[in-house]
């Protein structure tokens, strides 16, 4: 019989309480020196980083905080329409984004989509001028910038690309704090974290927004 | 004020009421800091960034959910903000921030106070060794082992403050703390 060991995931959730089978990882860090050593060093670094002091706050550190908030007011629930059409705007010009950066990627690393793939189907033109539009607004073009970056060289974080297609997809990104969270959602850190099975299903992704736009 | 739960806060605040919003702020300035400090390394740009986020979420206090919890939202406010800052300092030439920058000619100073008997250099010792490890992991890792191991977030909070599943939580911090680990033996550090 093969010996398995738990994986670093089961491992990691067993530290935290949260782990789907408890006591069989409990009985098999009895038995296995290797997984017993993995997770005892988990254990120390986690408990290290709770021992870390919490840095000082300047004193004066909520009133400014204060005088900054007097200087600002919240914004009124009215014209949410508006904030609306802007998050769509700043979705159109992450999709121009992942669109050009489907179709440019080196054939070095392609994925593995058919050639009548329904990325195709998507009128770049027209997304083109909505990014430009939105960049005309004063919005910040050095998003734009990133579909030249080295994308293959970039850090993958397989784990979010999958959670951000399907907020994409259930277009959760319109909320809770619409414009303030939409204006600081990292659509670059999202496109370089996809692995070529996600491109796929973004190009769906991309093509029903062209058939809806 | 301070004896009201943080929704009863937030809808005063929602009615104008500063002091209000000013109870939040002193509530949570502490955790929201340092999540910033560890997230960025220097502590100017962590307390500026902490306080945009107080700022930016006061703006939008009318459209909060009464299900969200207002922590998930200051947090995530905040783990969005540095990540831009992040990514912005890149692009600078910036990269590591100065105190990041810094704790990269720390081993000698690690060798100094190893040591040391006393248990403050250990401690000391154990700080700068994860602050090296830290600056050396991804930004998003970095974010969740934060969430997690220093403001104590539990997997439901943190799902909701990255908007995310609790499965992805469970995996992302897995190889988070993997890669933390890693980081920490490549640099030839020992905890």
């Amino acid at each position: 019989m093969s010996h398995k060991h738990v994986s670093i995931d089961e491992l990691s959730a067993y530290l935290d309480g949260e782990a789907r089978h408890s006591t069989a990882v409990r009985d098999h860090l009895q038995r296995c020196a290797e997984c017993a050593q993995r997770h005892a060093e988990l254990a120390k670094l986690s408990s290290h980083m709770r021992t870390l002091p919490a840095p000082d706050v300047s004193p004066a550190f909520a009133t400014r905080v204060m005088a900054a908030v007097r200087e600002t007011r919240p914004e009124p629930l009215g014209f949410r329409w508006l904030r609306w059409a802007s998050v769509g705007m700043g979705v159109a010009a992450g999709l121009v984004l992942a669109a050009a950066w489907v179709m440019n990627r080196p054939p070095a690393a392609p994925p593995a989509v058919a050639a009548n793939s329904p990325a195709h189907a998507v009128d770049a033109e027209r997304l083109m001028q909505v990014i430009e539009a939105r960049i005309a607004q004063g919005e910040d073009p050095g998003a734009v910038e990133y579909a030249g970056a080295d994308w293959d060289n970039a850090e993958a974080v397989p784990a979010s690309a999958d959670l951000e297609l399907a907020q994409l997809a259930q277009s959760e990104w319109f909320d809770p704090l619409a414009e303030e969270v939409e204006s600081t959602i990292d659509v670059d850190t999202m496109i370089a974290s996809l692995s070529p099975e996600q491109v796929q299903v973004f190009k769906q992704l991309l093509a029903a927004y062209a058939k809806e736009g | 004020m301070s004896e009201l739960s943080d929704w009863q806060l937030v809808d005063r605040a929602r009615m104008g009421e500063l002091d209000a919003f000013a109870e939040l702020v002193r509530r949570y300035q502490s955790p929201l800091v340092h999540f910033c400090r560890r997230m960025v390394g220097s502590p100017e740009d962590a307390e500026d960034l902490a306080q945009e986020s107080f700022v930016r979420v006061y703006r939008s206090l009318g459209r909060l959910r009464p299900e969200a919890k207002f922590s998930t939202v200051l947090f995530g406010m905040a783990r969005n903000l540095t990540l831009n800052f992040l990514r912005d300092s890149e692009r600078r030439g910036r990269g590591m921030t100065d105190s990041m920058a810094q704790a990269d000619g720390t081993e000698e100073h690690i060798a100094d106070e190893a040591g040391r008997p006393d248990r403050r250099a250990r401690l000391r010792e154990i700080e700068t060794c994860i602050e090296q490890g830290l600056s050396r992991v991804s930004p998003e890792h970095r974010a969740i082992l934060i969430l997690r191991e220093i403001e104590g977030l539990d997997y439901d909070a943190i799902a909701e403050t990255l908007k995310c599943r609790k499965g992805t939580v469970k995996s992302r911090l897995a190889r988070a703390r993997d890669q933390l680990r890693a980081r920490i033996a490549e640099l030839g550090l020992e905890l």
